[in-house]
């Protein structure tokens, strides 16, 4: 065993510079992969504090009223913990939870924190801990309420959880006793996630405390989404028949009745389903895409390595070849087939190990930035210590490679006989090598193609996305919001007057919505005097908005009323809702503040008509806006400057100065938009990474293929060169090698290219132009595999060309 | 026909200067047959390369056919030399990927004929050389003896005034040997000017000019017909 490891390091040695060109590019790759498949351990992994997550069920509820399903909301009606209870359906400890904000009065401000409101039965469920106090007992009294050790150091500072119990708290309801202080919640805890303003400090309290803002109303409702409901399956049950369990109860119901005739006539309004813990990670539209952008980069890396594998089985095939005569010598003293693919396998093994050790030291250095880029929590610890089942992934990633590798070279080699190339006459391997090695160049340059026009496909789009005329501005631009319940956002007068007066802010606006960032709001039916019923996305905004926003003004002007609702809309409402012209609809009257179906009673006076602004993402169409006009104080609040440094300063010191003591952050509008397209932007970046990865592993084995080429082809030239032919025909002789894989790999890359991105755009109802977007990214991505091509065989056309003829003469 | 004058040629390799020719005078006229004897590394090889003007000389002047070519680029050189100077090498130099028609038909590649006369020519001087059932193997499929013909026949298709053999019989048996020799012998006839570099006295005995070398200088130049 010793000397054939010797052996097999000597050949893997002497051959240094082409396997090391080899190795480097399997280990790029192996890497990616690895990274990849760390982040998607990290992504599928269950809260790890809880105990048996397989056993344990979240209630899901997807709505179906006509015309508009809606996903998977990963959660459910509170009520179905109360019925699934009294119909004494076999799950255990069944427990409502529902997240909501408090604010919490201490030494003059006011302290933002997440109010987890809770069965006390969850404690056990969930396997929650607290570090002093109990928990359970606290979720049962509603004088009682829990803290993290966050809120509880964000309280009252540097103090112990000891010194905590028994302390005041001031919040909505009253005033609370804490009675226990528990640990920070782990980053994937099913109960709920806060704003990042807040981070880890929450509260939790019983559905009886005064702090549960819920009416009865609202715990009874069967159609809202307002809380997750979770139990442990008893071991008889299965968690398939949970859908049935909540179905039934879903129409036992009387509020059932209620529903609107048409949702449930020969059709279900809703669907239910349970799932488990273990597959939580896996559910909800926000891990949905996340998923779909890590399968994505999936895919592309292990088109990496598979484009990086053939540099290997290329390597492996040359070589052999090269050593017919060592192989032949091999067999002559002895050495049977096993014996010698024994050697070879070694030989070919060490290269590969050597690659995936690197590309586990790439993974464990590199992917805990990628985790926290991507939006993993900074503590959540993702490749130390590297899980096994990545390592276990990658040694049989290996061992296929192994085996990939050294199949087709190695029955080459076994299948010549050992006597001529004793009697030193090499056979060549014949065309079918040389079809072999531009057959794999084919698939790696289809892969450069594929992927290049796909990072250009993508950056067009992004490019597109950022710079879309949505009808409002955004540089220039800073946002500042507060966290506070909003129903009793404090006065701000002292703050907009020192914002009147400053010279460095031209306008500033409250809303409640961020124009740029959220794409999603409360929509309204609204009537017209002509009885045109449309709905509209409602935003409440103080008059100075659209010029903060630099929106355009097409007719009338946003005042606000005394004693009246005024509202300004965009274009697209005022057509909608049937209005011919802008003009026209000054001063008319409409009606709404129900809700997205009943019609409300609310008379609000067109006093205003901006041009067309869309608030919705790329993704979904422009809905007609509606904004209430109204100068009470709103959560988010616009500044328009010149310069944003000192906008941003002068915004945060008149803030510190003149406003109320709240939770607050400032960020560009320009960001709030990027922010829309992160999931556009991480997956644009990833691609492009592995498409420049690729590149260089596709350049790796042009150059395999000219340098053999030039080897095996060498007596070739000297009799070309002989026989008169000059640098054209030498160049034109070489080039002929590389036409038929790069033909093919642009008839197999571009038009799935073009298949691929056209389904990526596709997603977009506002998609870049086709020529500057799909187009242009795959003429350069053709020209670039082109371009690189030349240059990977640079150095050997110019040996080529240095031949000599005189060559023919040294023997 | 050639005419070397004081030619010289000098290799460097790093520190080291290898005189390979030294001061040489030759004159071979059109249609003579020389073969060219000594000791392994007195120069043979390197001479022969002069003279098919895949070399220049270091110093002193080379007239061919009257025309002065010590001094040419690499291109001119390989312009003069196109259809009008042939090789046969000892390690033959057949391309194993091509048939043996298509290593015939390289010399004719860079050359005026047409790809139909190409074919023409081809198969003319396989059928001279009793190739002409071979036409679709490849070299490695073949005798050394045939693979020699081969060369011989790609060779002579461009029918060259002057071929160049660099020990065309080293490789072989003595009977494929002498065949070899036959052939030279018979294309000397028809009035290619045949020079030859050789070990074996005997096959040196058949030329009509004997010129042999020591350390880079010309030490005997004997005709047939003085012996
Ligand atoms: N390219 C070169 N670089 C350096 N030295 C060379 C080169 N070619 C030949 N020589 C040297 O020039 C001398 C003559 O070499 P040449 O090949 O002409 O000998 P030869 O007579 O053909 O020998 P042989 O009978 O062994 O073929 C030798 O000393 C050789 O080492
Ligand atoms: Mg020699």
């Amino acid at each position: 065993m010793k000397a054939l490891l010797l052996d097999a390091w000597r050949g893997a040695r002497s051959r240094s510079a082409s396997t090391f060109a080899a190795v480097s590019g399997l280990m790029v790759a192996m890497a990616a992969c690895s990274i990849v498949a760390l982040l998607a351990v990290a992504l599928a992994e269950p809260d790890p504090t809880i105990a048996d997550p397989e056993r344990i069920v979240l209630l899901d509820m997807k709505g179906n009223p006509p015309g508009q399903p809606s996903p998977w909301f990963t959660g459910s009606p509170l009520s179905f913990g109360t019925m699934l209870k009294e119909r004494r359906v076999p799950l255990d400890l069944i427990s409502r939870t529902s997240a909501n904000g408090l604010d919490i009065d201490i030494e003059g401000r006011k302290q933002s924190a997440l109010l987890l409101i809770a069965d006390s039965d969850v404690v056990p469920l969930l396997s929650l801990t607290s570090l002093r106090g109990d928990l359970q007992s606290t979720l049962t009294r509603r004088d009682a309420i829990a803290i993290t050790l966050d809120l509880m150091r964000k309280l009252w500072g540097d103090i112990s959880p000891e010194q905590a119990i028994g302390r005041r708290i001031d919040a909505r309801g009253g005033v609370y006793t804490v009675t226990a202080v528990i640990p920070d919640p782990d980053p994937r805890t099913p109960l709920g996630r806060a704003n990042p303003m807040v981070g880890n400090a929450w509260a939790m309290v019983g559905f009886d405390s005064p702090a549960n803002p819920m009416s009865e109303q609202e715990l009874a409702a069967i159609f809202a989404i307002n809380g997750r409901v979770f139990a442990r399956l008893r071991p008889e049950s299965s968690v398939d028949q949970v859908a049935g369990w909540m179905r039934e109860a879903f129409k036992a119901n009387p509020l059932y009745a209620q529903l609107p005739a048409d949702w449930k006539a020969g059709r279900e309004a809703a669907y239910f389903r349970g799932i488990t813990l273990a597959q939580l990670p896996f559910e909800g539209a926000g891990n949905e895409q996340r998923w779909r952008l890590l399968g994505t980069v999936a895919a592309a890396s292990a088109l990496l390595l598979l484009m990086a594998a053939f540099n290997c089985m290329n390597l492996q095939t040359a070589t052999l070849l090269q050593r017919q005569r060592e192989t032949a010598l091999r067999r002559s003293l002895g050495a049977d087939g096993p014996q010698l693919v024994r050697l070879w396998s070694l030989e070919v093994l060490i290269s590969l190990l050597l690659a995936a050790t690197g590309a586990l030291l790439i993974a464990w250095w590199a992917t805990p930035a990628v985790a926290t880029w991507v939006g993993l929590p900074p503590e959540q610890s993702v490749a130390d210590p590297l899980p096994l089942r990545v390592v276990l992934g990658l040694a049989i990633g290996v061992l296929v490679l192994l085996a990939l590798t050294i199949a087709l070279p190695a029955s080459m080699a076994l299948r010549q006989p050992p006597a001529p190339a004793l009697q030193g006459r090499t056979a060549s391997e014949g065309p079918w090598g040389r079809r072999v090695r531009q057959a794999l160049l084919t698939v790696q340059l289809s892969g450069v193609v594929l992927l290049l026009s796909l990072a250009g496909v993508l950056t067009q789009q992004q490019r597109y996305l950022l710079s879309l005329d949505r009808g409002f501005d955004t540089h220039n631009r800073l946002w500042l919001g507060v966290m506070v319940d909003p129903e009793a956002i404090p006065s701000m007068s002292a703050f907009t007057a020192a914002l009147d007066r400053h010279p460095a802010i031209k306008s500033w606006a409250f809303s409640n919505a961020r124009p740029a960032g959220d794409t999603e709001g409360p929509n309204e039916l609204h009537v017209s005097r002509s009885q045109h019923r449309q709905v509209l996305r409602v935003t409440t905004v103080s008059p100075g908005f659209f010029s903060t926003y630099g929106m355009t003004l097409l007719a009338g002007t946003p005042t606000l009323g005394t004693g009246e609702a005024h509202v300004a809309i965009d274009e697209k409402a005022a057509r909608l809702l049937g209005f011919s012209n802008p003009q026209s609809a000054i001063g008319e009257l409409i009606r709404g503040g129900g809700g997205f179906l009943q019609e409300g009673s609310d008379v609000r006076r067109v006093v205003a008509v901006v041009k067309s602004v869309k608030l919705e993402s790329a993704r979904d169409p422009a809905l007609p806006q509606a904004f209430l006009l109204s100068d009470k104080p709103q959560w988010d609040v616009t500044v328009h400057g010149n310069d944003l440094t000192t906008l941003r300063q002068t915004l945060d010191d008149l803030w510190k100065a003149h406003g109320p003591r709240l939770l607050y952050d400032i960020q560009s509008v320009d960001d709030q938009l990027a922010s829309v397209y992160e999931q556009e932007q991480q997956l644009t970046t990833m691609l492009t990474a592995v498409a420049l990865l690729s590149v260089g592993v596709a350049m790796l084995g042009a150059y395999a293929l000219i340098a053999d080429t030039v080897r095996r082809r060498r007596t070739e030239l000297v009799l070309r060169r002989l026989h008169g032919a000059d640098d054209v025909a030498i160049i034109r002789q070489l080039g002929l090698e590389f036409v038929p894989p790069l033909l093919v790999a642009a008839v197999i890359g571009l038009p799935l290219a073009t298949w691929l991105g056209g389904r990526y755009l596709a997603g977009f109802v506002d998609r870049v132009d086709m020529g500057v977007g799909l187009v242009m990214p795959l003429a350069i991505a053709g020209a670039a595999t082109l371009f690189v091509t030349t240059l990977a065989t640079l150095r050997h056309v110019r040996q080529a060309l240095a031949i000599q003829p005189i060559e023919a003469l040294q023997p | 026909m050639i005419e070397l004058t004081q030619v010289t040629k000098r290799y460097r390799t790093g520190q080291v200067e290898t005189t390979a020719l030294d001061r040489i005078d030759l004159q071979i006229e059109a249609g003579e047959y020389v073969a060219i004897t000594g000791p392994s590394g007195c120069g043979k090889s390197t001479l022969l390369g002069l003279l098919g003007l895949l070399d220049v000389p270091t110093s002193g002047s080379y007239r061919l056919q009257g025309e002065e070519v010590a001094a040419r680029s690499s291109r001119e050189l390989a312009a003069i030399r196109r259809g009008r100077i042939s090789f046969v090498f000892q390690s033959f130099n057949l391309v194993d990927e091509m048939t043996v028609h298509d290593n015939v038909q390289l010399a004719l590649r860079y050359g005026e004929l047409s790809g139909k006369a190409q074919r023409q020519r081809v198969a003319e001087v396989l059928e001279r050389l009793g190739l002409s059932h071979r036409a679709d193997h490849h070299p490695s499929q073949l005798s050394g003896g045939q693979q020699q013909r081969v060369a011989i026949a790609r060779a002579i298709a461009s029918r060259p005034a002057l071929l160049l053999a660099d020990e065309p019989t080293g490789n072989l048996d003595s009977a494929h040997g002498q065949e070899v020799m036959r052939l030279l012998r018979e294309l000397n006839d028809e009035g290619t000017t045949l020079v030859m570099v050789t070990h074996s006295a005997e096959h040196a005995a058949l030329a009509s000019r004997g010129v042999r070398l020591l350390d880079g200088r010309v030490l005997v130049d004997t005709y047939a017909d003085q012996l």
